[in-house]
């Protein structure tokens, strides 16, 4: 019975303890649990406007300042200024130090230099005297007068002894037949020029022989090449040359070549050959080559040349010297011969050549050709190939040239003798060749250069044109005659007036250029007299500047506030040196600052500042003048130009703000409350809910887009009304569902 | 008898050791949860996720002291992360929200207000920082890197005590180096105390990374953070690892950095920490986070030697109840049972047959 009693009272004790907790946690469960809650801070949604403000801070500056200079190189004796002292125009700045300065010295000296250089150069002027040419024009003049006046006697008498003559007729006459006879003249000098530069064009075929025997030199040295010359088709013995005639196109075989024995196989033009090619083809055997064999046709053997003298260029009057001359080009045939002749020994007249020469193959007769005419026409057979070619020699320009038949034989018979020996080098006709008759070639040139220089002018143009010229000066001497030797006198005395009127011009034009360069000289003299001067009144301007005056003061030339002194007492400030600056308030003041480009966009030029550090004195308005690029960071910042008014001085460090017109918005909440995530920016407002212990505040995520902002406030768009309260800070990290409590 | 009464002794004693052990060991995971969840700069990947359906990595570089990066090898990097989300197909819908990032370096200045100046250790700061680390603002607003001025600075507590004597500081001049700038807000500290203890360099201010290289010219970063979406695992730290101009410094993934795996990996780095060699001074949050790490690790390990006890206990519980759990099962449980059973439907057949013999109590 005691145990069940003791048993009841415990439980009755659980129970009491348990309801007065349970009575005390119901009670207090509002405060723990808010206690337990993350404390948050809250701002209420407003409208408001948001204003982008840019912030700087500058130097104030005076828009103008005035820079006072050392008008000489002098020591400073004392300095009456400070920096940022207020000075009037007038008040004195500096105190030099007596004494001259070097300026002054230098000044001196250069003024002294300038007037003794002006002495110098007024001292050399030159001076022109122009009495000994003109009485030397005067006595031309007078000599002119007298001439003129023999002239006119001359004339008298020539009329007096020839009464009744037309003396203009004779004038005119004479006048004219003088001209003729310049013109007959003029005519013989340009006849013999002509003639002249023909001869220098017959100078070149005489080249063209040096290059023959250049080339024959070569075959000399080419003996084996020369054998294969005798491979010649069948009956081949030689080659020859002739001259085509237009007037009866036949061949005419050379002399020492016995027509009975040749016929013409081909032909080959030298013009073409000369278009073709500038040297002769090259043989297989290995020879420079006068000849090109072909490999058909039968081969004849121990055909004989023809006779050739070869000794007799050796028997002329080859001279045995050996500077025969030697041309050094090669046997280029540039020009097709203009003349072709044929070499006949006999004394019938050779057609007149007209085409080129025509160097053509011939070869002996076939057997079966009994005969072969001395004149053959030419027509080369289709069925027969030639054999050889020969480039060969012509020597036809005689003909054009006004040689004399003596003269051209004398050519003709000279180059037929060496085309012989070149026929027989060609042929094979001569295989010992020796140095002697390459030497005898080579008289043989020099023989035909000698006749051509030998060769006088006896061109018939040049005996027809003196021939003029004597019949000219014959027609005047005939008019001279008819007049007598009064018209010799009136001549005379003409030419003497001539002679004194050109002599008089001259003198009168020469004095006329004397006197015009002299003027110039004079004037440029003059000239640097004037400078001079100039200088020297410079000179004593400054002179008198350094000096002038003795003013040992420097005073200044505005009022204003000093800005800066450069100079302490003792120092020797150099001349135009600064020595203080003075600012000059009356154009107001200035200040800039550099602001990034997004920063100077968000402002326009007008706008006013407001200054932020500086809180005493009155008021002091900036308002922005312009927007220049920063030349520091042209890329990144523009420079802020402000005009500052107001109670300020130079040199303050002033922060200016300045915000462009401000724009109101509906939703506007503090920077602080504005949260972002991966979805964007939200705020986090205030959700109240009533309980039975009072109301409950949950955080609730808003998402919202921001418009504007600057430095406290951003103005957004959201599901946010006037009033609302948004979380700005908390003392836990909450999220979006969290309760919360508040701080007040 | 008394051999009774002494093995009962000694049991109950084992089982109340293996007992107490193991409330230590949920004590010990409970307080390892505690401190993984208290460092709030640690979990910015999972504040900016939100309700997002997209993961998110958040990943540290730090730079050692002797290199280098400038804010423009960070814009450099920041093209490149957009080409990883580009190349990753992560930009159908644009790269906001995709990533954040934020970079600081940590001076020295001198503040000077209207009553009084002192040195102040400066954190100079840039892109998003303040939503890595969102200290609590006792007034004004954090700035950002679309203001559009860079001239206003954090205070913390200390300093505007200092300086103002006051936290209300908001629009309030104050002047860095000399140079005007503007009290965006005070800032309370971080009160953890980790943090706390982390943070040695006395009373600061926060300023923009901008005006901190106009002031000292020194455009060095220390530190740069990033989260990044995540597209698949490891995404994040490979990007910085390719992309980031580390110059020898050192990535740290710290999403999932107190998680078991990380911390069991962390175990055998617990004493090569005291070794150094790679130049970098970390930041304040960082030394925060790895002193935690450190506490964590140190946590498992005693948590493992707790739960060693009671799970060795439990075991021999298994092992003899499996050897003699049958024979007890049908000596004894199941043949009380059948006989409970049968004296229950004796008893109930007894009652039925008096009730129809009318011998019912009732």
């Amino acid at each position: 019975m005691e145990n069940s009693v003791k048993s009841r009272g415990w439980v009755k004790n659980a129970a009491i303890i348990f309801l007065s907790v349970l009575l005390v946690l119901t009670f207090f469960s509002n405060t723990i649990m808010n206690r337990s809650l993350p404390e948050v801070a809250t701002a209420n949604v407003t409208s408001d406007a948001i204003t982008a403000r840019v912030r700087g801070t500058g130097t104030v500056t005076a828009q103008a300042s005035y820079q006072v200079k050392a008008p000489t190189t002098r020591k400073i004796q004392s300095v009456m200024i400070r920096s940022g002292q207020e000075v009037s125009q007038g008040d004195v700045l500096f105190i030099l130090s007596d004494g001259d300065s070097a300026e002054l010295d230098a000044a001196s000296e250069t003024l002294r230099k300038l007037q003794l250089s002006y002495d110098q150069t007024a001292v050399s002027l030159p001076s022109f005297d122009y009495t000994a040419d003109r009485k030397n024009i005067d006595r031309a003049k007078q000599a002119e007068r007298d001439a003129q006046a023999a002239m006119q006697k001359a004339l008298d008498n020539l009329a007096n002894s020839k009464e009744g003559a037309d003396m203009a007729f004779y004038e005119s006459e004479l006048q004219a037949r003088t001209m003729a006879l310049n013109k007959a003249m003029a005519a013989l000098e340009e006849t013999k020029a002509t003639v002249a530069r023909e001869r220098e064009a017959a100078w070149g075929d005489v080249t063209e022989l040096n290059a023959w025997v250049k080339l024959l030199q070569k075959n000399i040295d080419r003996k084996s090449s020369l054998t294969v010359t005798k491979k010649v088709p069948v009956g081949a013995s030689t080659v020859a040359f002739w001259s085509d005639t237009s007037m009866d196109g036949v061949i005419h075989l050379p002399s020492f070549m016995p027509a009975a024995n040749y016929r013409i196989v081909a032909l080959a033009d030298m013009e073409e050959q000369q278009g073709e090619g500038q040297t002769p083809p090259e043989q297989p055997g290995g020879g420079n080559m006068l000849l090109t064999t072909q490999p058909e046709g039968t081969q004849g053997e121990g055909q004989n040349p023809p006779e050739t003298p070869v000794t007799e260029p050796q028997q002329t009057e080859a001279p045995q010297q050996t500077e025969a001359p030697q041309q050094t080009e090669a046997p280029q045939q540039t020009e097709a011969p203009q003349q072709t002749e044929q070499p006949q020994p006999t004394t019938e007249p050779t057609p007149e050549p007209t085409t080129p020469v025509v160097i053509v193959v011939v070869t002996t007769p076939e057997p079966t050709a009994t005969e072969t005419p001395p004149v053959v026409t030419i027509a080369p057979t289709e069925t027969e190939t030639p054999t050889t070619t020969v480039t060969y020699i012509q020597d036809f320009y005689i003909e054009d040239k006004g040689l004399t038949d003596g003269e051209k034989e004398l050519i003709r018979d000279r180059l037929d003798k060496y085309n012989r020996e070149v026929f027989n080098l060609i042929t094979g006709g001569e295989t010992e060749i020796g140095a002697n008759k390459m030497q005898a070639l080579e008289n043989e040139i020099y023989n035909t250069r000698q006749a051509l220089e030998s060769l006088s002018m006896t061109d018939p143009r040049v005996s027809q044109a003196e021939a003029a010229v004597d019949a000219a000066q014959a027609e005047l001497d005939a008019i001279t005659n008819l007049l007598g030797g009064y018209a010799a006198d009136y001549n005379a005395a003409k030419q003497a007036y001539e002679d004194a009127k050109k002599t008089r011009e001259t003198l009168e034009t020469n004095l006329n250029n004397s006197m015009i360069s002299n003027s110039k000289s004079a004037a440029g003299t003059s000239l640097t007299l004037q400078d001079l001067a100039y200088q020297i009144e410079k000179a004593k301007k400054d002179l008198e500047e350094l000096s002038g005056g003795e003013q040992n003061q420097i005073i200044a030339p505005v009022g204003g506030i000093i800005d800066a002194v450069n100079y302490t007492a003792g120092s020797t400030p150099e001349k135009d040196q600064i020595l203080c600056t003075i600012e000059v308030p009356d154009l107001g003041y200035a200040l800039s600052f550099s602001a990034t480009n997004e920063q100077a966009r968000r402002l326009r030029v007008g706008d006013t500042a407001t200054v932020t550090n500086y809180y005493w004195g009155s008021e002091i308005k900036a308002t922005l003048e312009s927007i220049r690029t920063d030349p520091k960071n042209p890329q990144t910042n523009k420079l802020l130009n402000f005009t500052v008014t107001g109670d300020v001085n130079p040199g303050s460090e002033l922060t200016l703000s300045v915000g462009s017109k401000s724009q109101n918005y509906d939703i506007v909440v503090p920077n602080s409350s504005i949260r972002t995530d991966a979805n964007g920016s939200f705020v986090l407002a205030i959700e109240a809910k009533n309980s039975p212990l009072g109301n409950r505040y949950y955080a609730t995520r808003v998402d919202v887009t921001v418009l504007a902002s600057d430095d406290i406030n951003s103005a957004v768009t959201g599901d946010l009304g006037f009033g609302d309260f948004v979380i700005t800070t908390s003392s836990r990290p909450i999220k979006s569902g969290d309760m919360v409590r508040m701080a007040n | 008898m008394r051999i009774g009464r002494y093995n009962f002794t000694k049991r109950a004693i084992w089982h109340c050791c293996c007992i107490l052990m193991f409330i230590l060991a949920l004590v010990c995971i409970l307080v390892i949860n505690a401190l993984a969840h208290r460092l709030d700069c640690q979990r910015t990947a999972e504040h900016w996720q939100g309700e997002s359906k997209e993961s998110f990595s958040q990943i540290s570089c730090f730079i050692p002291a002797a290199s280098s990066v400038t804010r423009n090898e960070i814009y450099g990097f920041r093209y490149k992360v957009l080409d990883a989300l580009h190349t990753a197909a992560l930009d159908a819908d644009g790269t906001d929200g995709l990533w954040v990032d934020a970079w600081s370096r940590e001076g020295k200045v001198k503040l000077s207000s209207s009553r009084a100046s002192t040195d102040a250790s400066a954190v100079a700061v840039d892109g998003e920082f303040f939503t890595f680390h969102r200290l609590r603002l006792l007034s004004g607003s954090y700035f950002r890197e679309s203001d559009l001025m860079k001239d206003k600075v954090l205070l913390d507590e200390e300093i505007a005590w200092m300086l103002y004597g006051g936290t209300e500081l908001e629009g309030m001049a104050i002047q860095v180096n000399g140079q005007d700038f503007l009290v965006g807000g005070v800032v309370e500290r971080e009160q953890d105390a980790e943090s706390r203890r982390a943070y040695t360099a006395g009373a600061g201010v926060y300023m923009s990374y901008d005006a901190y290289v106009k002031l000292t010219g020194d455009d060095r970063v220390d530190c740069y953070e990033l989260v990044l979406a995540e597209p698949v695992k490891g995404f994040a730290k490979q990007t910085a690892e390719s992309s980031f101009p580390l110059k020898g410094g050192e990535v740290v993934v710290n999403t999932g950095r107190f998680t078991l795996p990380r911390l069991i990996s962390h175990i055998p780095k617990l004493g090569d920490r005291a070794i150094q060699s790679n130049g970098i001074r970390y930041p304040y949050w960082e030394n925060a986070a790895r002193i935690v790490e450190d506490r964590c690790s140190i946590l498992l390990i005693v948590t493992v030697v707790f739960l060693l006890l009671p799970l060795i206990t439990a075991a021999v519980f298994i092992v003899q109840l499996l050897r003699y759990g049958s024979e007890i099962l049908t000596e004894s449980v199941l043949l009380r049972i059948a006989e409970d059973a049968r004296e229950a439907i004796r008893v109930r057949q007894r009652r039925r047959w008096e009730k129809r013999q009318g011998r019912h109590d009732a």
